[in-house]
């Protein structure tokens, strides 16, 4: 168990950054050009930003998922795992975010 | 029951119509080194990755005490060291190899001077030799019962080349290990049996002349 949360963890560290970086991009480009509802901005980028730095991640650096393999980790629940931590930090951020924007409106009115 | 016996059997492998393994069967115990040779292309690598499970074939049987297992690195019964690098970019030796490596192995492990030496850098600083025998080690440290070992003499100079040949021989005192490499010399040196891949099928080599009578080696 305490394999699984490590190596889940190493693998969701290294999609960090081009993570970010990927649902920021979409999350620009989503804001400006269809204006639509802060919430759905977000999850949308949310979504493409998470599978986009997979698939760079996996097309960059293939070779590296033998290190899972042979740690004993198949790569469909190293995919689970991280989506559930992705969510979970997505939910933490969403909720905190709305939490927040109720405070400054009910701050200003 | 020790030794546990790998077996690989009717083994059909073909990349469009082209034909690259088709009557493949080899078998190896715990307590022995088997040698795979092979010109370039003969599907060495393959066979490998289809014994670890990560290439699909139009048909296998593996077995483990004639057990079928689909998936070799499943409860890591059978662990793989790839042609080329794999452990992540970015992240420090002692963070990678406590995941690889077996608790009871541990001692023996963090006691080799590749370890010692590089511990605390990340991977993407050390050489390509440096990280190929730390990528080496993890793997016999494993807490795989077969080691499949793909070129594993490549990268590293002949005085390391010596050295890991004696590590073999100690790690095969309780596992079974499957090798190939160019390096046939090597290859020859530390294995038990030698298997040959030709023409896509397995023979089996008694004798050294038998290299050259399959085209293996020139003979000169």
């Amino acid at each position: 168990m305490n394999r699984l949360v490590t190596l889940t963890f190493q693998y969701y560290r290294l999609l960090l950054f081009n993570n970010l970086l990927f649902s920021i991009m979409c999350g620009a480009l989503i804001h400006l050009g269809l204006k639509g509802s802060v919430i759905f901005t977000f999850s949308f980028a949310k979504l493409i930003g998470f599978v986009s730095a997979v698939a760079y991640h996996y097309y960059m650096y293939n070779k590296s998922f033998y290190y899972y393999r042979n740690a004993g980790m198949s790569i469909r629940k190293l995919y689970a795992y991280s989506v559930l931590i992705d969510l979970t930090v997505y939910i933490i951020f969403i909720t905190c975010f709305i939490f927040l924007s109720h405070v400054a409106a009910y701050i200003k009115s | 029951m020790w030794p546990h016996t790998l077996k690989v059997d009717s083994v059909q492998l073909e990349f469009g119509d082209r034909k690259i393994l088709q009557d493949v069967y080899l078998d190896c115990k715990q307590g022995e080194i088997i040698g795979l040779l092979g010109r370039n292309g003969c599907g060495k690598s393959s066979l490998l990755k289809i014994i670890f499970g990560t290439l699909n074939p139009s048909y296998k049987y593996v077995s483990i005490n004639d057990q079928f297992i689909h998936s070799g690195f499943q409860n890591c019964r059978i662990a793989y060291l790839p042609q080329d690098n794999y452990l992540p970019q970015g992240m420090r030796v002692d963070q990678l190899a406590p995941m690889v490596v077996a608790d009871i192995h541990w001692e023996q492990f963090s006691a080799q001077p590749a370890y010692l030496d590089h511990h605390k850098k990340q991977t993407d600083q050390l050489s390509g030799g440096e990280l190929r025998q730390l990528e080496m080690l993890m793997i016999l440290y494993s807490r795989a019962e077969f080691i499949l070992l793909d070129e594993p003499f490549t990268h590293i100079s002949p005085v390391q080349s010596d050295g890991f040949k004696l590590l073999l021989r100690e790690i095969a005192k309780t596992k079974g290990i499957i090798l190939t490499d160019h390096q046939y010399d090597n290859i020859m040196d530390v294995s038990d049996r030698l298997i040959l891949i030709e023409n896509g099928c397995t023979r089996h080599i008694k004798h050294a002349d038998e290299l050259v009578r399959y085209g293996y080696l020139s003979g000169n």
